[in-house]
């Protein structure tokens, strides 16, 4: 019994597997390609929006936040520098700071670390005020990103389906037995290799798919960004 | 250092972890060189197998290798610039080793390709410094590595380093900033990480 188990071949279980995944991933992809782009056209199309000037800047609120962010900093930076200058003859510590053994020293490091308090919150205000354009950019990009490579997917889709039947590379051949032997009982006979077309095109257009979306993100941000 | 050379902001500082730069460029140039080759002598398989010359996935395979350079490039100028503490502007930049925040995150490679981008956090931000230890690998190549997080308005960065020497490098100089700007800092023994 043990010898006879050593001798079946595993080439027929392993082509079964690989049938079935192909089939699984040759149906799963084709659905998601084509039912993707068509919810992505008609959820664009419904939802449209313009790359409006006021997308890429601060609205008029945030302007005023950022305005009186940026007069602070500066009346802080200035006060900072004339604090600076009124304890130039003093001595310093190794942080910068002035030595606190006189009243003045004491007095202005007291000053100092109020201001660099305020104007470390201010800072960090306007870097937050600034990142929020970039933020809307981004959710601008995601959707019309989704919708190119969705046609990217569907124009390689019919590209590689059409390659694939007109060619009729070997690899195409092959993945056409592996998917009809597996399912030879549910599938029609077919003349020309269409399973192995629509495996590869299913394939192909998948990776493209993942590639435009990938690179469409990042492109349209850094173009609209700069 | 003259005393008159120092001011109230205090100095600028760069914390370089060469070890860590090197391994992290490699291993994005190798893993983007491997996927490339993966995937270019599937596709070229399947769509043209037939009419190309013998050998050639080893071809396609040193092609990977330069195709996967500028890549490459991009992650060294990130990371090769350290972390950088400044405190004119009160700005900390530096390129993290961040988790994915979701699924779109982890679906678009987010982790792998954020190693090529900078980030810039207003040290102000800043709540919290937690030191975390990180086994990589297994059997012999297995080692530690050794990372600060920082937490705050913006969410969280982790940074990571080869050595301890280099994270608490980091964590000391960080925290020193942070107590001038702010006149409060997370604990600066960096064997601890209490909040403030």
């Amino acid at each position: 019994m043990s010898r006879k188990r050593k001798q079946d071949s595993p080439w027929p279980l392993l082509a079964l597997l690989a049938g079935i995944i192909l089939a699984l991933f040759t149906l799963l992809a084709s659905l998601g390609i084509w039912i993707g782009w068509i919810a992505c056209e008609l959820a664009y199309a419904r939802h449209t929006r313009r790359l409006e000037p006021a997308l890429l800047g601060l609205q008029a609120d945030e302007l005023d936040e950022l305005a009186r962010s940026e007069t602070y900093m500066q009346a802080a930076e200035q006060r900072l520098a004339a604090i600076e200058e009124e304890g130039r003859h003093l001595r310093r510590r190794r942080d910068g700071m002035f030595h606190a053994g006189s009243a003045l020293g004491k007095r202005l490091n007291d000053e100092v670390s109020e201001l660099m308090h305020s104007l470390g919150d201010a800072r960090a205000e306007r870097e937050e005020l600034l990142a929020l354009p970039g933020e809307r950019l981004r959710e601008w990009c995601l959707p019309l990103a989704r919708l190119l490579a969705c046609r990217w997917a569907v124009s390689v889709y019919l590209m590689g389906s059409t390659y694939g039947l007109v060619v009729q590379p070997s690899a195409v051949h092959t993945m056409h037995n592996l998917i009809f032997n597996t399912f030879h009982t549910h599938l029609p006979i077919l003349q020309f290799p269409l399973y192995g077309a629509l495996a590869l095109a299913s394939i192909t257009a998948s990776l493209a798919g993942v590639v435009a979306y990938l690179f469409y993100n990042r492109y349209l941000y850094a173009r609209y960004a700069a | 250092m003259r005393s008159d050379r120092r001011d109230l902001y205090g100095k600028a500082f760069v914390i370089v972890d060469i070890w860590h730069v090197l391994r992290t460029v490699g291993s994005c140039w190798i893993s983007l060189s491997f996927a490339l080759a993966l995937i270019g002598i599937a596709l070229l398989w399947l769509l043209a197998g037939d009419f190309l010359p013998p050998g050639w996935p080893w071809w396609w395979a040193g092609m990977s290798l330069v195709l996967a350079m500028p890549f490459a490039w991009k992650v060294w100028h990130a990371q090769a610039a350290g972390i950088h503490i400044d405190p004119r502007s009160a700005t900390l930049s530096f390129s993290a080793d961040d988790l994915e925040t979701s699924l779109h995150g982890v679906l678009t490679f987010q982790r792998f390709f954020d190693h090529a981008r900078r980030i810039s956090v207003a040290i102000a931000d800043i709540d919290r410094l937690d030191n975390d230890n990180i086994w990589f690998g297994k059997g012999a190549s297995r080692r530690r590595g050794f990372a600060l997080n920082l937490t705050g308005d913006f969410g969280s960065y982790q940074l990571m380093f080869s050595h301890k020497q280099k994270r608490d490098e980091c964590r000391t100089l960080i925290t020193r900033v942070m107590l001038q700007q702010r006149g409060k800092a997370p604990a600066r023994d960096s064997n601890i990480a209490f909040p403030y």
